[in-house]
């Protein structure tokens, strides 16, 4: 089995370009979120949200496809790269405008018709694949591209992935009351729904072989993955957490350690009750001890398809600096967060990480990453 | 890599049926899809609220049961199985998103509504069946450029090996055949 290593990663997040100036922001717990003035929100029950600064809409290009050209400017991509594209929905200001004035043509906005901008973007011969899985899509998406490598069945992969704040999304989740009224504050006492936001990010995914050929300097290892579903409810996840437990114990597996071994967490922590304590319950039951444990959603919202992504990318900062992020927002924690997550940052030399993404549909995915990469 | 093909359960416009069993059945004759389950029996239980469920969560459900009964594989209400949900489409979920997003337009932009938002992703139609079959494996939605179903078979057997699942679920939704094959580990 070949080992997986991060060999390139880069982001756009509503603190800017670059995952330097994100890691940054957080670090210094620092909030990206404002009101929005991107489309009327009177009739919402937020104001709140992500925005990444000088993007247009409405006017012309999609949201994500500004994204998408923001962060893959001036990166090379290897040219024999699988292409993996992991999104919610794609464009949705191209559904917005195809209903709204009655442009575009049949099919548009199909993500398909995204995955060819991003091909041409990436510079890749391949033709690529769209993955899906809710808010767990980019997780998932580089647990397959992690898979393939590990399977030999090619030895380098782009995950790119991308959602934008829009009218469509903003207006669907507030028809399920999941917005917070003020500024989302994932695991606090007075965590009471989520704010949206939006990213674009890619990550490079090498063998160990091919890494060491080309002289790579690398980011970190994707250990392990797993996916799982609560068959439940399509909105609500299980309470008790076992649907994400069972991904995490998958992605373990996968790895190869025990559950003792994992450092730190870079939890989904979207701000909904729902979420942080069936996140809390199943970091519960599976840790005998807490282990610091951060959202990133507090200073950036939720990005939704990207968030798996995003996070993955950010944790690998902590294995860099030697720092835990602090949960962006929080003042009291929950009850059930107390003790493992923190206001400030912590300073930690961490060997393995964790990261959880849930979503609707009851999809649940985890990642293992781990410090280091070519021995 | 050939997949092991357990079972295999297809609708179309006109008739449904499974490729083991060796069953075709046409339906033309009745007006509505939704009255297939209640009149053929072909859920176990009956899916609840299986009425609000958009035109193609039925299909998913329907082709997720002649699949199922396909393989031999039983399930009960509570009971949750190791099995993961992989689907394809043409379009992604084009027609839900149009359909919300046009109601929302339709009613001012003041309110948009939760039960058409739900469907407005392309992995909610697996998401009904995983509910109502109760299948906890990977739920997922993988399009390639070419529509193919090749990679997703491939996709499948993969996780399985893995340990992600024991069994999976590959879709193959068309506007004039939806497809669902139950592939297990190697025999």
């Amino acid at each position: 089995m070949n080992k997986v290593l991060i060999a390139d990663a880069e982001l756009v997040t509503p603190y800017g370009l670059g995952t330097e100036v994100c890691w940054q922001g957080l670090l210094a717990g620092k909030s990206a979120l404002a009101e929005t003035d991107r489309f009327n929100t009177d009739a919402f029950n937020s104001k709140w949200a992500g925005i990444i600064p000088g993007l247009s809409y409405h006017e012309g290009k999609s949201l994500v496809f500004q994204m998408l050209e923001k962060v893959l400017e001036n990166h090379f991509i290897p040219s024999d790269a699988k292409l993996m594209l992991a999104t919610l929905n794609g464009e949705m200001d191209c559904v917005e405008e195809s209903v709204l004035q009655g442009r575009g043509e049949p099919h548009a906005c199909c993500m398909t018709g995204l995955l060819g901008l991003a091909q041409e973007l990436c510079g890749v011969a391949d033709e690529g694949a769209v993955v899906s899985s809710a808010c767990a899509s980019s997780t998932v998406a580089l647990g397959l591209a992690a898979s393939a490598i590990r399977n030999g069945e090619y030895d380098c992969a782009v995950v790119v992935s991308c959602d934008a704040v829009t009218e469509f999304l903003y207006s669907g989740f507030s028809s399920l009351m999941a917005l917070d009224v003020n500024a989302a504050c994932p695991f606090d006492a007075k965590h009471n729904g989520l704010t949206i936001g939006e990213a674009a990010g890619y990550v490079v995914l090498m063998s160990e072989a091919r890494a060491k050929k080309e002289g790579k300097v690398v980011l970190g290892e994707l250990a392990g993955w797993g996916m799982s579903n609560d068959a439940n409810h399509m909105t609500g996840p299980l309470r008790d957490g076992s649907g994400l437990a069972r991904s995490v114990e998958i992605a373990l597996k996968v790895a190869g350690i025990d559950e003792e071994q994992i450092d730190f967490i870079a939890a989904h922590g979207t701000g909904t009750v729902y979420n942080d304590e069936m996140e809390m319950a199943a970091f519960h039951s599976l840790f005998s001890s807490p282990r610091p444990t951060y959202s990133v959603k507090g200073g950036m919202g939720h990005t939704m398809g990207a968030a798996g992504l995003v996070e993955a990318v950010l944790a690998l900062k902590t294995f860099e600096t030697g720092w835990v992020p602090p949960t962006v927002a929080l003042q009291t924690s929950a009850e059930e967060a107390a003790g493992w997550v923190r206001g400030e940052p912590v300073e930690l030399s961490a060997e393995y990480a964790l990261s959880t993404n849930a979503g609707f549909g009851g999809v649940n995915a985890s990642l293992v990453l781990r410090n280091g990469g070519v021995q | 890599m050939t997949a092991n093909i357990l079972g295999t359960g297809w609708l179309d416009r006109e008739s449904y049926g499974s490729d083991k069993l060796g069953r075709s059945v046409e339906y033309a004759s009745r007006v509505e899809l939704r009255k297939l389950g209640k009149e053929d029996g072909l859920f176990a239980y009956p899916v609840k609220n299986f009425g609000r469920l958009d035109l193609v969560s039925k299909r998913v459900c329907y082709v997720t049961a002649l699949a199922l009964q396909d393989a031999g594989m039983e399930y009960s209400k509570g009971w949750k199985q190791d099995v993961g949900l992989l689907g394809t489409d043409e379009y992604g979920s084009e027609q839900a998103n149009l359909s919300f997003f046009r109601d929302y337009v339709e009613g001012g932009r003041t309110l948009a509504r939760a039960n058409l938002f739900i469907y407005t992703l392309p992995s909610s139609p697996l998401a009904e069946a995983a509910v109502h079959f109760g299948l906890q494996g990977p739920l997922l939605y993988l399009r390639n450029q070419g529509g193919s179903v090749e990679p997703l078979l491939e996709t499948a057997q993969r996780m399985i090996a893995e340990g992600q699942a024991k069994t999976m679920l590959v879709y193959e939704l068309t506007a004039g055949l939806d497809r669902c094959l139950v592939v297990g580990g190697d025999s």
